[in-house]
């Protein structure tokens, strides 16, 4: 086990150095300046010695090969360096985004996978029954349509025509502080439109997996055997078709981060997303990349979560040992 | 009915609230609390607008944002572009025009209850030219890049030595491009992370009670203006990055107004029962811009072609409104003493057009198509910004295009973000023409715009222009002022390095309980849309 995780930790290392140079290097040569950006409008006389100055103190007059050994340097120590545009510690402006992404996309894949869960289930033990069809052609659509489309029209339906619900932000604009009831209001609407391609991924997954073992040959001895329906489907097949399921989420961790920016832009949600794509706007390289490497770490996590999990899940599977190849 | 949060929502929060609570505490946070009425639908404007990210106005002068409500500077201008005393109640001016006396107001105080006096506005003016800081405001402390020198003569007189005479001193000490901060908490800080940012303290009539990062800025009304205490107890700037949310919370009473941009917004906003529609000058000008270092734009006769063959007024009254001004001259707008009905326009000429550039020997092929000249073709590049905030330029492009393309011209169109063309425009001038909105300044001083050595990415250069722009803000009399800028606004028609298009009109829905909202003015010298002065405006819910 040791020597596996040595492996494992050793490969997702070497992963994370890939990630980190490919990133750092598009970045760099991307046009744009964020000297510029933040300095100088056309008609705006900014001094070019100001300009200049300005360059010299981030490092940005540097060769780009220079820059990333710099960074890499800091980032391993732990600094992940100062906004350019706001002068923050990129390190808070991440802190401060991280848990609301976790929050809008865990209760967004909670909701997903407990609806999907039931929905498939429903669907399994009726397949190309009336509702498994109609299931099927709204999981098509969640999967389709746009996440940003779905977004408009919650908030035109649930803070226009029917205003029950706020439709943007985290907070009420007359409070002073952010109380949690505050924050659920909010969240309302934007987990929602997360939740729609979620609902239609976990069913089909649950689906899938539970008609698998439905055909199984153990499932025809239970039912020979005299089982009744139901403890055969939720007794022994269903948490057999689970094994699919908790593998997934592991995997599901990235979309976690990167499945919500659109989401995130369109409710002013300041999270992971939101702060990427300003970043990304602005060329503010220090954002940039630590959300990059953030994901890329929680991205590797989730993988090795899901590797784990599937071995918790089935005895049948072991994780490689130092004889395996 | 009462606008706001309705009794449902707080039953569908609480229902959900046990479910996150484990992750809520660890965003939630924050603490104190208002120490008198807290902010609620009835005392309150929400104005869905963008945060921006600092509020110390030596760092950035976002013009719609919250250091215009919270600070301001030694004067201020009106409708009619004369000035007034803000923090300065009087000035005089001697020297011929290099030295200025600012007389501060008396018994104006910070937020925090100091008084302002003349060691601030002398630690302004060094904060915002020290080099380290990179300030925003510099420009405004300098005449044609050399330093002012700013003395105190005593607690509240200043004095203005500049290097050279200059009557643009008053514009650039007015609102929009600099205001005074405070010496006892900003100096010996580092600008960069000092805690200033999120307490700002000024002398505006209103003040920051509550900054909350990429959502929110909750300020409280001062009850201590010099211009009249608000009589709106709290202002809420609500961070609402996408149009349609800010258009769904404006109709459903969730905020008080929200910019309306282009023209299915206004469309929308049309709509809503309660809400008013105001229009305002932005101060904003949209024009096709000309790279003149590069051929076939470097050759006048070609440029004016391109101006004839352009339809600017079905343009723009199609695409941007009926209520748009197409714009003729750049020196202030229509309406204001600098501004000159008579400058020299285009008008829409195909005919015109083509003989032209027969003239210049730009022939045109048989067929029809592109024309040519010693074997090269009439073809040019329109760059334009992609996710523009505004109005989004590509249907311009495309009907200039089309246009051009009816008078032999084949025109290409390039979008780009704003992080990629402005360098192209600024350092390496690496474009041919590109449609952009540019502040043209309600003051006359062109000298940023088309002096030779400016930041102009045009790249013309006239030393005639230079004698000009010299004479205009250095003369201290006001019809020899106006004549020079006749003739500056008369030679730039005439050589159209840019082609002017129309002047923004900016519009703001607002709900129809907010009184005292100013009429659209001919020239908002403030640039806070038509929130200039804020302290006027009233609720008044039934």
């Amino acid at each position: 086990m040791a020597a596996y995780l040595t492996r494992r930790f050793t490969h997702s290392l070497l992963v994370l150095f890939g990630v980190s140079l490919a990133s750092f290097w598009i970045l760099r040569a991307a046009p744009g300046d964020p000297v510029e950006m933040y300095l100088s409008e056309p008609f705006h006389q900014t001094p070019p010695a100001v300009i200049a100055s300005v360059r010299h103190e981030l490092g940005l007059d540097q060769p780009t090969y220079i820059q990333y050994e710099r960074w890499l340097g800091a980032f391993i120590r732990g600094d992940m360096g100062y906004s350019i545009v706001n002068h923050t510690p990129v390190a808070s402006e991440v802190a401060g985004a991280l848990p609301k992404t976790f929050l809008l996309t865990g209760v967004a894949t909670a909701f997903g996978l407990l609806a999907g869960i039931l929905l498939g289930v429903w669907s399994a033990v009726r397949p190309n029954g009336a509702v498994d069809t109609v299931l099927a052609g709204g999981a098509a659509v969640g999967f389709a349509v746009p996440q940003f489309w779905v977004g408009l029209v919650l908030i035109y339906a649930f803070s226009y025509v029917w205003p029950i619900l706020p439709s943007s932000g985290v907070m009420n604009p007359y409070a002073l502080n952010l109380t949690p009831g505050d924050l659920a209001a909010h969240l309302v609407l934007p987990a929602a439109t997360l939740a729609v391609n979620e609902v239609a991924y976990w069913q089909r997954y649950q689906r899938d997996s539970l008609l698998r073992e439905l055909t199984a040959e153990y499932v025809r001895t239970a039912r020979a055997k005299g089982l009744r329906g139901a403890a055969v489907v939720f007794r022994h097949a269903w948490p057999n078709s689970l094994v699919a399921i908790v593998t997934l989420l592991g995997l599901s961790l990235t979309r976690l981060i990167t499945g919500s920016y659109i989401v995130e832009t369109i409710f002013s949600w300041p999270g992971m997303g939101y702060l990427g794509i300003w970043a990304v706007d602005n060329r503010d390289y220090p954002v940039v990349m630590a959300i990059l490497m953030v994901s890329a770490v929680l991205t590797l996590a989730g993988n090795f979560l899901a590797d784990v999990l599937h071995t918790v899940v089935d005895p049948r599977v072991r994780l490689p040992t130092a004889d395996a190849t | 009915m009462t606008r706001g949060l309705r009794p449902s929502r707080h039953l569908l929060s609480l229902a959900l609230a046990g479910v996150v609570a484990a992750l809520l505490s660890a965003t939630a946070g924050g603490s104190g609390a208002a120490s008198e009425a807290p902010p609620g639908p009835n005392n309150t404007f929400v104005w869905a607008s963008r945060v921006m990210e600092k509020t110390n106005p030596l760092l950035d002068m976002d013009l719609d944002r919250v250091p215009l409500w919270t600070f301001d500077g030694l004067v201020t201008f009106d409708g009619n572009l004369e000035p007034h005393g803000a923090l300065a109640e009087s000035w005089d001016v001697s020297n011929g025009g290099k030295t200025y006396v600012f007389h501060l107001r008396r018994g104006v105080t910070w937020h925090d209850g100091q008084p302002v006096t003349a060691d601030d506005v002398v630690f302004t003016a060094q904060a915002a030219l020290d080099p380290k800081n990179k300030s925003y405001m510099a420009p405004a402390f300098m005449v044609n890049g050399k330093p002012i020198t700013v003395t105190k003569v005593d607690a509240s007189t200043v004095r203005f030595e500049l290097p050279q005479p200059s009557n643009t001193l008053l514009f650039m000490m007015w609102r929009q491009n600099s205001v005074i901060v405070p010496k006892h908490l900003l100096a010996g800080a580092n600008l960069q992370t000092t805690p200033f940012d999120l307490k700002p303290i000024g002398t505006g009539p209103y003040m920051v009670v509550k900054y909350v990062p990429k959502q929110q800025v909750i300020l409280r009304a001062n009850p201590r203006y010099f211009g009249g205490a608000p009589k709106i107890q709290y202002w809420v700037f609500k961070e609402m990055e996408d149009q349609n949310a800010a258009l769904a919370a404006l109709g459903s009473g969730e905020v008080t107004a929200a910019g309306l941009g282009g023209k299915a917004a206004l469309a929308a906003a049309a709509k809503m029962p309660h809400v008013k529609i105001h229009g305002y000058d932005a101060g904003w000008i949209f024009a096709l811009v000309f790279n003149l270092r590069r051929p076939p734009l470097d050759d006048k006769s070609v440029r004016q072609a391109v101006a004839y063959a352009i339809n600017r007024q079905a343009l723009v009254k199609t695409i941007a409104g009926e209520d748009t001004t197409v714009a003729s001259s750049l020196i202030g707008p229509p309406g204001t003493w600098q501004y000159d009905p008579n400058v020299k326009t285009y008008p829409f000429d195909p005919a015109r057009a083509r003989a032209l550039l027969e003239q210049d020997g730009w022939t045109a092929p048989a067929a029809g198509g592109v024309r040519e000249k010693g074997g090269k073709p009439l073809t040019f590049t329109i760059s334009i910004q992609a996710r523009a905030t505004d109005s989004d330029p590509m249907p311009f492009a495309v009907a200039i295009q089309k246009e051009l393309t009816d008078v032999g011209f084949k025109v290409t169109i390039v979008q780009l973000d704003r992080a990629s063309l402005q360098p192209k425009l600024l350092n390496d001038h690496d474009f041919d023409a590109y449609l952009w909105w540019d502040g043209y300044s309600f003051v006359p001083d062109v000298s940023a715009f088309w002096l030779t050595k400016s930041a102009n990415p045009t790249g013309y250069a006239s030393p005639q222009l230079d004698a000009l722009i010299d004479r205009a803000n250095t003369t201290t009399d006001r019809a020899d002022r106006k004549a020079t800028l006749d003739k500056i606004a008369g030679q730039i028609a005439d050589d159209v390095p840019m082609i002017p298009l129309y002047y923004y009109r900016g519009h703001v829905g607002i709900q129809d309980f907010i009184g005292n909202v100013p009429p659209p003015s001919a020239a908002d010298p403030n640039n806070t849309g038509i929130f200039y002065r804020v302290q006027d405006l009233t609720i008044n819910r039934h």
